[in-house]
């Protein structure tokens, strides 16, 4: 049923659509599939014929293409479509996907519609003729040695009823990367297990041995020898094809991306943004605008009234960081009076120093800091934790409160009989964005989620943190989780370990998600609503009870089971702990549970040699593990990639 | 571990709460208490923080929960719950910066309102190791203290000079107050309670209610 004759058939059919603009008609070209309709091609299933009316036809009608995991033939592109007429799942699988992307409660945030609307000026740009319109939305045709009549034989899909066929699948390539890349990078970087089942549990038996000396399968070994030991630089495949797909994103633009494909951004968006990327993608992401304030910016930098508040704060922002030196704290001082001038009736709140000042060392442009503060502040409600009164901080500790209870409920008890009071952490989680909290490294990648996805995800990252350290709070008195909360902004670990506890924090956060009704709570509470009184009012336990019934959310389970390493380490946590002050057990604590998160994400079951009941960081834990990542071992060059400075 | 149970009991727990203008130094005294060394380029305070250290004044173990504060004004909402269970309350002002000492009358105001009204407050001027900068002098802020029926005391958190004596004198007058028995120590709400050793997994809910001397 499979024969060479409708293939080429329609091959050619897309040979002669391709000097045209195929983003009109999507990937597929819809005009083609609308040509052959009276006649489609005989022989074939239900399922892989074109047209026809399939739930979600209309919606991708003029869009680039979802790419899914599990279907990595999927994908924008001519060649793409020819494999995909044969190769397209089912219909009902199809819908079952649909329908999972239509589900995810907490994403996307539509922005940017109108007339600037990304894909309408792509179109645009494309109809140009001069033949370039797609290359400058980082959209490569197929390769020509890829399309047929070339006096070649076409090459045979790796996946399929084709490659049963008998054709061979091609060596490598493009689609050989890819998949290679998608397994060793599962979640953004390493993935250990990965590397265990390629060269074996001794890959993780000594701490000291290099990798690179590791007996690797033929297959890989090539690689090795070209790249150095993988291990040491697990994220080195991944690293171009990381920025690619995040080119290509920013050509079609965020938000637009993010509202049709919210699975597939929400994955890449976890993993954690290319730094070069980064600025460029939160101002896309948040709509930064060059006109309106930002053309004023000249005559608003000026003095304000809150001036001396200011002067007082810029030399206590980031003043640990060499990189915020004189000439970034004089940018600081006139962005927020900037931004006080723009918004009196905000002015100036302690907190957005921190804000302001991020920004700043991400973007090194200080009107566009402006122009993104601006839009967070003012578009994305941010405002309202720094006006008078501070009334949406007090809706979202109440919602972070209901999540919690629901969520972690043991949890939730605990702090309540150690009276450990919500403000103690959330306040400053809250209104400084996690920027006081926790290692920049880490901040960043928070903060990539948090701009795109809104900022509702603080709620989903503050109950993430505390759903990771459960274990080790409950265990906990008042003091000693007080110290906890502190001691995780400390930087033991090295910012390479920080940038991927951020990334494994905002997997785990997958687990958590934003039930309906806490959406609707934070809809349905405008922030002139918000009552005066203590913060740890109870809210109405009644109308929690109606909102949750109206959005009957089953709560998700983290995926995976709690693994027999977790029982180690909570062992370990009981062994009879030497004399320290309470500052350094909190610490330990900390890290040794986010030492459990690294080392669940590297599928390490049984901690052997077992690891020492003391050991006082996350280094030390991984170390003893096997696992050597520390900022040691990265290149300049991979520094370089993930922002962090390597260590000497 | 014997040496640690014994540091860690204590007769009396009272809690503190120290408020003042942003820049005053409020953070810095509480470090430069609990660590006895200064704090050096410190950020300021988002909503509260907390350090504790047990001090012994009059032959008893005295257990500090302090809650420092932030001091721009937008925090108020905040940072009032806090005043509630309070049994002392530091009041900060910088010598040098003649706004701060002008605003002692707010705080005081605060304090009196929102905390009990037999809550110990103290005024702090701090910074003195600037003199060449001060802006307030000693007498008129004594003067003032006196007036408003408060302690008075100076001190540098650069260089210690007075830090553990605001803390001790105003934990005297709570420890004499409750010998006087103007406040009961066993109501939560006074921001005093007898306490024990809290080590180990039982948490202090029932050790809260029967006073246990060690001593």
């Amino acid at each position: 049923p499979f024969g060479l004759k409708p293939f080429f058939a329609q091959a050619s059919n897309l040979r002669t659509n391709a000097g045209g603009n195929p983003w009109s008609h999507t990937s597929r070209g819809a005009s083609v599939g609308q040509r052959r309709r009276p006649n489609e091609v005989e022989g074939h299933p239900p399922h892989l014929r074109r047209g026809g009316a399939r739930p979600g036809a209309q919606r991708q009608l003029h869009l680039p293409r979802p790419r899914h995991r599990s279907f990595p033939h999927r994908r924008g592109g001519v060649r793409a479509g020819v494999e995909l007429r044969l190769l397209r799942p089912a219909p009902q699988r199809r819908l079952l996907l649909h329908a999972q992307e239509l589900q995810r409660p907490h994403l996307p945030r539509g922005r940017g519609d109108g007339p600037d609307h990304p894909v309408a000026r792509r179109d645009k740009d494309a109809d140009r003729g001069d033949g370039q319109g797609l290359a400058r939305h980082g959209v490569r045709p197929a390769p020509p040695e890829l399309l047929p009549f070339h006096g070649r034989a076409v090459p045979a899909p790796r996946h399929g009823p084709l490659a049963v066929l008998g054709h061979e699948p091609r060596e490598r390539g493009r689609f050989a990367d890819r998949q290679r890349a998608r397994l060793q990078n599962r979640h953004g970087g390493v993935s250990l297990g990965v590397l265990r089942s390629l060269h074996g549990p001794a890959a993780l038996a000594a701490p000291d041995n290099a990798p690179a000396a590791l007996p690797a399968p033929d297959a890989e070994r090539k690689d090795l020898e070209e790249e150095g030991p993988r291990a040491a630089r697990p994220w080195r495949a991944d690293r171009d094809m990381e920025v690619r797909k995040w080119e290509e994103m920013l050509a079609v633009g965020i938000p637009m991306f993010m509202r049709h494909h919210p699975v597939t951004f929400q994955r890449r968006l976890h993993r954690g943004v290319p730094p070069t990327l980064r600025w460029q993608i939160w101002k896309d992401a948040c709509g930064y605008d060059w006109r309106g304030p930002v053309e004023q910016y000249d005559e608003l930098c000026g003095d304000s009234q809150w001036s001396p508040l200011i002067a007082l704060d810029i030399g206590r922002t980031f003043s640990e960081l060499p990189e915020f030196g004189e000439s970034r704290q004089q940018s600081l001082r006139r962005v927020l009076n900037a931004y006080a001038n723009h918004s009196p009736t905000v002015g100036y709140c302690q907190g957005m120093n921190f804000i302001a000042g991020l920004l700043l060392l991400v973007s090194g442009s200080e009107r566009e800091t402006f122009g993104v503060f601006v839009r967070l502040m003012d578009h994305d409600g941010l405002a309202g934790f720094y006006r008078e009164d501070m009334p949406l901080l007090r809706t979202y500790v109440k919602a972070c409160d209901r999540l919690v209870a629901e969520q972690l409920p043991e949890l939730r008890e605990h702090f309540l009989r150690e009276s450990v009071p919500l403000a103690l952490y959330l306040h400053q989680w809250f209104l400084t964005l996690f920027i006081k909290s926790f290692p920049l490294a880490t901040v960043l990648v928070l903060w990539d989620v948090i701009i795109c996805g809104g900022l509702p995800g603080i709620l989903t990252i503050a109950v993430t943190i505390l759903r990771v350290l459960k274990d080790g709070l409950l265990n906990l008195q008042f003091e000693e989780i007080n110290s906890i909360f502190k001691a995780m902004k400390e930087q033991k670990s090295g910012e390479f370990l920080s940038y991927r506890i951020g990334q494994l924090l905002m997997r785990e956060s997958t687990a958590v998600g934003l039930p309906e009704h806490i959406q609707e709570y934070l809809r349905s509470k405008p922030e002139a609503e918000a009552r005066e009184g203590p913060l740890e009012d109870d809210e109405d336990e009644e109308h929690w009870s109606a909102l949750a019934a109206r959005h009957d959310t089953p709560r998700r389970r983290r995926p995976g089971a709690t693994r027999k390493h977790r029982l180690a380490a909570s062992a370990a946590r009981q062994a009879p702990q030497e004399k320290c002050d309470w500052a350094e057990r909190g610490c330990t604590l900390a890290e040794r549970e986010l030492a459990c998160l690294v080392l669940d994400d590297l599928k390490i079951e049984t901690l052997e040699p077992e690891p020492d009941p003391v050991a006082r960081n996350l280094a030390a834990a991984l170390a003893a593990a096997g696992v050597c990542l520390d900022d040691a071992s990265l290149s300049a060059d991979d520094a370089l990639y993930l922002g962090v400075a390597p260590r000497a | 571990m014997a040496s640690e149970k014994e540091k860690d009991q204590y007769d009396y727990l009272f809690k503190f709460i120290i408020i003042g203008d942003a820049g005053a130094g409020k953070s810095c005294l509480l470090h430069q208490f609990i660590e006895n060394r200064y704090k050096k380029g410190s950020s300021h305070t988002i909503g509260v923080e907390f350090g504790s250290k047990i001090i012994h004044v009059g032959g008893r173990n005295i257990k500090l929960q302090i809650w420092d504060t932030a001091g721009q004004e937008r925090y108020r909402s905040v940072t009032r719950s806090y005043y509630r269970g309070a049994a002392g309350a530091l009041i900060v002002y910088d010598i040098t910066n003649r706004d701060s000492y002008n605003h002692l009358v707010n705080w005081l105001q605060d304090a009196r309102t929102l905390a009990r009204a037999d809550t110990s407050i103290i005024t702090v001027g701090n910074k003195c190791d600037m003199k060449d900068k001060r802006a307030v002098t000693f007498l008129e802020a004594s003067r003032c203290a006196q007036e408003n029926d408060i302690l008075f005391l100076e001190t540098s958190a650069l260089t210690g000079e007075g830090v553990e004596d605001v803390f001790i004198k105003v934990a005297r007058v709570i420890l004499n107050k409750i010998e006087d028995g103007l406040i009961d120590p066993n109501t939560m709400v006074s921001g005093t309670h007898t306490g024990s050793q809290r080590i180990g997994s039982d948490s202090g809910g029932e050790a809260m209610s029967s006073k246990t001397c060690s001593c």
